[in-house]
């Protein structure tokens, strides 16, 4: 970070930007007709006379001016109130294996509705879903799919869970806790894809219902996080713990990119630290980073850094280690940390054969961590 | 003053004109490989060129320098321009990091503009300054002012021609931007202290020891290998974090190649396209085997770029093959992959199935030695005027006849499956209906990039999940992704049905070859990503057409209209301007069509641009020859305003009328070309010393040569500025061939203005 907090090339963008000042001027909100309003559970009001609100959900804090966006796009103070757009519009709604989110220990060859909502509270440079995450409701075309439909919809559809995903739940925050505790109620797992990039007393509310979460841990240094992301790395290493300590089956996905994050003395450290604080039964997907979004003048990550990602966290003790996105490498199987036999044989996300039976091995017997069928 | 030899002082002009385009050409490709930039970025930056070359040239003119001054300041700015375009070469590599921009960083245009503006401020005001001096300077030493302008304007351009010839031709692929640069100090240090002892009249010493000290340091940088060092350190900051094994340019673009942990990738202009020995198998296998398994027995292929690296090799695991025609225009980038082999790689380019062929993809498929079965068609999507080429009806009409019967084409587009911006909608609804036009049935794999198989064939009408699963488990191809249970996903009909709903909105135009909706489409979604806060600029460009243009250019003349009555001179300068802009669009009309009939070869259109400049050079020359002078001037100007309007609609109707029916007959479409644009810069040419006589109004005095030339100049660089900038992003709404409707109008009311002007004072 340079001068007063502010990074060099902000600095710059700002100067340079400033003579088109008059272009950025914020316009006078009209709500579009497909967007839903609904109060934010978690925000204060900062200033009363100004009716500036203070957002408690994620770890941004934003101090929102009335007629203002959140930095999420997903939250707009209203005369003092603080609403979320995304409730009950999704843009995104797909049936997806569950693989794909991506669970390889939570009830495999199984499909997952999966709903977003536009917005993120992150800014990453290689975000594959962009158009979503780097947008808000008001810009996208959403569906009416209240909280009870989205569950109907996933039970009419066979789906065995359904998952926030795509951009970053967070921001559609108040929308999936009320279709969780509906498909709680009704026997579907809620499962996450996120950035972990939440408060504690929002995600605490949040475990109750969760049953899994894919946290993407995108790197495993502070500088990393502010570069690429502008975000921190502290409240997703928080996160992590959190969920673990609630009960909720964690899964972490760390998108290598070459030159950036894959320098193994950090691999190493975030191993170690995963193995020490969350516990060595948490699986890690190393993924093949392909060029994307603002990262397009890069290589793609070489498969022998991410099998020396690999080797480096089975060396840390980390009993389930996955590599993404190269298909047809072993690294895509399940394998019992007792007797190293492959469990679960997969190519992508083709399951081509399971050998778990009621959570165990089929071979030694021994319990194979995630969430199964009995 | 007095020179000895006034040929000292021409091969200076030329020396200048070779300095300009140099610096031009060397900073724009190096600007490409920092941006990976298409039409807008080049608009943007050869807009700043010859923007900051416009305001030096205004400057100069306002300085006024006469004798001794005069002479020193041209030396002097000669040898800053000479010093400061290595500098500048070595600020383009390190952008990002004086930015603060991570190096493999896309960046949006505004980054893009205030770089190019920035960059090239230095050396593209003073060369605009050198101009005007130098034509100040010629008149002097002439004394001579009716024809100083014309025919420094000549020497300048003549120069251009040499330079553009022999950097694109010769020093491109030999020399490294350094060595060109200091090069080009050396001999711009060695014409300097030429003209310092030619000139008779004008203290030397300092100015002299200043030119040997120079030209001294030039030496040194050339013999001790320092612009290679140069070269290697800016090369390592810019690529920052990554192992460059090889760089080198070839005529058409530049080649990187980076190591790292096993694996190499390969870069052109900055952005990768193939990396081995682990290429993106969810790309090859998906294009090739659902495309593959979408024919009944696939023997003739032909792969129309991006074939090495993974394609080719998923090709030739299909028993029925028994031909493979590769096509690429760049052999060097061939031969560079050869230069790290892996056995993927060295499998396709050296297989006996495999053909090889360097050439345009268009210009191969008009003439090929056999009708395929399948075609792939691996160029980058339409973000460029030159790969839109490939995407219109009139190419798929031409691949219809190079296919058989029951032949299919399949191409990629980038897409998604979570959602459709109204920017992605619109260029897929335009690949779909300009498919629809020529094929009967399309086939459509949803994906992260969707999979577009078309063909004329039935039995392409009944290809299903089911008849690809089964050729498939007959096939026995062995792969890493496609699995049953991947392809039943993959092609499940409810993600075509969610994909062709989510474009219903759109209302995107079929993309032809002079109407290049998809080219804009393309440059609109790519702008979302990195300067979003520019899709309000885009919507409003898309909802342009060639009424709103005219309208606009209406109101713009009538401004200028109004100004004149009370600012006599006024309708010279807006004569210019519009001749400014009229040319360089004009030129990229030509130059564009000239890829639609001919293809693209990088020697032809470098002959193209050169035969422009040579028309530009000659019709300066000309009106300063005797023989002109018999002509009252402004009655000439008035005939030449009338010969631009005359050939901008004889380029109309040739491009709309003849050429479509003769475009087999390659001699003559040349001809044609050739001549256009000759014509072209012959009439651009002669309005420019022709205008700045008119403007002066009379007698000259030395004074009022910079001023005029000052002004004026700019103005036309302005207009091409313009033209540059907004040209290929306008003419890909309105329409190629409405841009000559556009340009006419234009020139026509330019043409109005001029008719009020009332010359004071006519030479007879």
């Amino acid at each position: 970070m340079g001068f007063n907090g502010i990074s060099r090339r902000k600095f710059v963008k700002i100067a340079l930007l400033a003579p088109f000042a008059w272009q950025l001027e914020a316009k006078e909100h009209i709500p579009k007709k497909d967007i839903s309003l609904k109060e934010a559970l978690y925000y204060k009001t900062y200033d009363e006379r100004a009716k500036t609100v203070s957002c408690q959900l994620c770890p941004r804090g934003c101090i929102i001016g009335e007629g203002e966006l959140g930095f999420c796009r997903a939250r707009r103070n209203i005369k003092g109130r603080l609403y979320s757009l995304g409730y009950s519009r999704p843009c995104a709604v797909h049936i997806d294996p569950i693989e794909k989110k991506p669970f390889f220990n939570v009830l495999p060859r199984t499909l997952s509705f999966s709903i977003a909502s536009a917005g993120c509270n992150l800014r990453c440079r290689f975000c594959q879903n962009w158009q979503i995450s780097q947008a808000s409701p008001e810009d996208t075309v959403n569906e009416y799919m209240p909280p009870e439909k989205v569950v109907e919809m996933a039970e009419k559809n066979r789906c065995r869970s359904i998952a926030y995903t795509y951009t970053e739940p967070t921001n559609f925050f108040e929308y999936m806790i009320d279709v969780a505790r509906i498909a709680k109620k009704r026997g579907i797992l809620n499962i996450q894809h996120s950035n972990g990039y939440i408060n504690q007393e929002p995600l605490r509310e949040l475990c109750r219902y969760l049953d899994a979460a894919n946290i993407d841990l995108k790197g495993f240094n502070n500088a990393f996080y502010n570069r690429y992301c502008e975000a921190d790395l502290k409240p997703v290493l928080e996160t992590i713990k959190a969920l673990k300590k609630s009960g909720v089956w964690v899964e972490i996905t760390n998108l290598v990119i070459g030159g950036h994050n894959d320098d193994p003395s950090m691999i190493g450290t975030m191993c170690e630290w995963i193995k020490k604080e969350v516990g060595p039964d948490v699986p890690i997907h190393f993924s093949r980073f392909f060029p994307m979004y603002r990262m397009r003048n890069i290589a793609p990550t070489p498969v022998g850094t991410l099998e020396k990602a690999r080797d480096t966290a089975i060396k840390a003790g980390i009993q389930y280690v996955y590599i993404g996105n190269v298909p047809g490498n072993p690294g895509e199987n399940t394998y019992c940390p007792h007797c190293k036999k492959a469990v679960i044989k997969r190519v992508g996300y083709s399951i081509m054969d399971v050998h778990i039976k009621n959570g165990k091995c089929s071979y030694c017997g021994e319990k194979i961590g995630g969430i199964w069928d009995t | 003053m007095r020179i000895k030899n006034l040929f000292c002082l021409i091969f200076f002009i030329i020396i200048t004109g070779i300095g300009g385009i140099f610096a031009q050409i060397v900073l724009l490709r190096e600007m490409l490989i920092l941006f990976s930039g298409n039409e807008l970025s080049i608009g943007v930056i050869i807009g700043s060129w010859v923007l900051w070359e416009a305001g030096g040239a205004y400057i100069a003119g306002r300085w006024r320098l006469t004798g001794k001054t005069l002479a020193k300041t041209l030396v002097f700015s000669t040898l800053l321009f000479s010093f400061l375009f290595p500098i500048s070469i070595y600020a383009v590599r390190v952008f990002k990091v004086i930015a603060g921009i991570p190096p493999e960083t896309g960046t949006g245009i505004l980054p893009i503009f205030y770089a190019s503006f920035f960059i090239i401020f230095p050396v593209g005001f003073i060369h605009g300054m050198l101009f005007t001096f130098l034509c100040s300077f010629y008149s002097e030493i002439t004394a001579n002012h009716r024809s100083s302008i014309g025919r420094v304007y000549f020497y300048e351009m003549l120069g251009t021609i040499i330079g553009g010839i022999l950097l694109n031709y010769i020093f491109i692929q030999f020399f490294n931007s350094f060595s060109i640069a200091v090069g080009l100090g050396l001999i711009n240090a060695l014409t300097c202290i030429i003209l310092i002892f030619s000139v008779s009249g004008v203290k030397k010493t300092g100015i002299a020891a200043l030119s040997i000290v120079f030209l001294l340091l030039s030496l040194v940088m050339v013999a001790g290998g320092l612009a290679g060092y140069m070269h290697n350190i800016s090369i390592s900051k810019q690529w920052a974090g990554r192992n460059i094994v090889y760089y080198k340019n070839s005529p058409y673009q530049n080649i990187v190649v980076t190591g790292d942990n096993g694996q190499y990738t390969f870069f052109t202009d900055g952005i990768p396209v193939i990396t081995t020995p682990n290429p993106d198998t969810g790309y090859t296998e998906d294009f090739v085997h659902f495309t593959m398994l979408s024919h009944p027995n696939p023997e003739k292929i032909l792969v129309l770029s991006g074939g090495a690296g993974g394609v080719i090799h998923e090709i030739l695991k299909y028993k029925s093959v028994k031909r493979i025609d590769y096509i690429e225009l760049d052999p060097l980038f061939l031969k560079t992959i050869q230069m790290f082999p892996t056995e993927i790689t060295q499998g396709e380019l050296t297989s006996p199935f495999v053909n090889l062929h360097f050439l345009d993809g268009r210009m191969f498929v008009k003439n090929p030695p056999v009708r395929y079965d399948v075609i792939f068609l691996g160029v980058p999507p339409p973000y460029t005027l030159q790969t839109n080429r490939f995407f219109t009806i009139e190419f798929f009409q031409i691949v219809r006849r190079a296919l058989e019967p029951d032949g299919l084409i399949s191409l990629t587009m980038p897409a998604t499956m979570t959602y459709y911006t109204d920017e992605l909608k619109d260029i897929h609804l335009c690949i779909l209906k300009t498919l629809a036009q020529v094929f009967n049935y399309r086939y459509i794999i949803p994906g992260d990039f969707n999979i577009f198989i078309s063909s004329n064939s039935d039995d392409l009408k009944k290809n299903s999940a089911s008849i690809i699963s089964e050729r498939f488990r007959r096939s026995k191809v062995a792969t890493n992704l496609i699995t049953p249970f991947y392809l039943e996903e993959r092609l499940d009909e409810r993600k075509t049905d969610w994909y062709l709903s989510s474009l219903k909105d759109s209302h995107a135009e079929m993309n032809r070859d002079f109407s290049p909706y998809a080219f804009f489409y393309t440059i609109a979604f790519n702008n979302l990503m990195y300067s979003p806060y520019l899709k309000g600029f885009f919507d409003t460009l898309k909802g342009m057409n060639l009424f709103k243009v005219m309208l606009f250019s209406v109101l713009t003349y009538l401004f200028f209209f109004v100004l004149s009555l009370r600012q006599k001179n006024l309708p010279i300068v807006y004569v210019i301007g519009t001749t400014g802009l009229a040319s360089m669009v004009l030129e990229l009309i030509l130059i564009l069509s000239f890829q639609i009939y001919y293809g693209y070869v990088f020697f032809e259109v470098g002959i193209l641009v050169m035969i422009f400049l040579s028309g530009i050079a000659l019709g300066g020359m000309g009106v300063s020859t005797g023989y002109v002078r018999r002509f009252r001037e402004l009655k000439m100007l008035q005939c030449i305003e009338f010969g631009i309007i005359t050939l901008i609609c004889a380029v109309f109707f040739i491009l709309r009328y003849w050429c479509p029916y003769i475009q087999s007959n390659t001699f003559l479409i040349k001809a044609i070309f050739f001549l256009l644009l000759f014509i072209s810069g012959l009439f651009t040419g002669a309005e420019f010393p022709l205008s700045s006589r008119i403007y002066d109004g009379g007698v000259r005095t030395e004074g009022n040569i910079g001023r005029t030339v000052g002004l004026l100049y700019s103005v036309d660089l302005l207009g091409g500025f313009i033209g540059g900038l907004l040209g290929g992003i306008l003419l890909s709404v309105t329409g190629i061939l409405e841009g000559c409707i556009i340009l006419a109008s234009i020139k026509t009311l330019s043409l109005a203005l001029l008719l009020t002007y009332k010359n004071k004072v006519l030479l007879s």
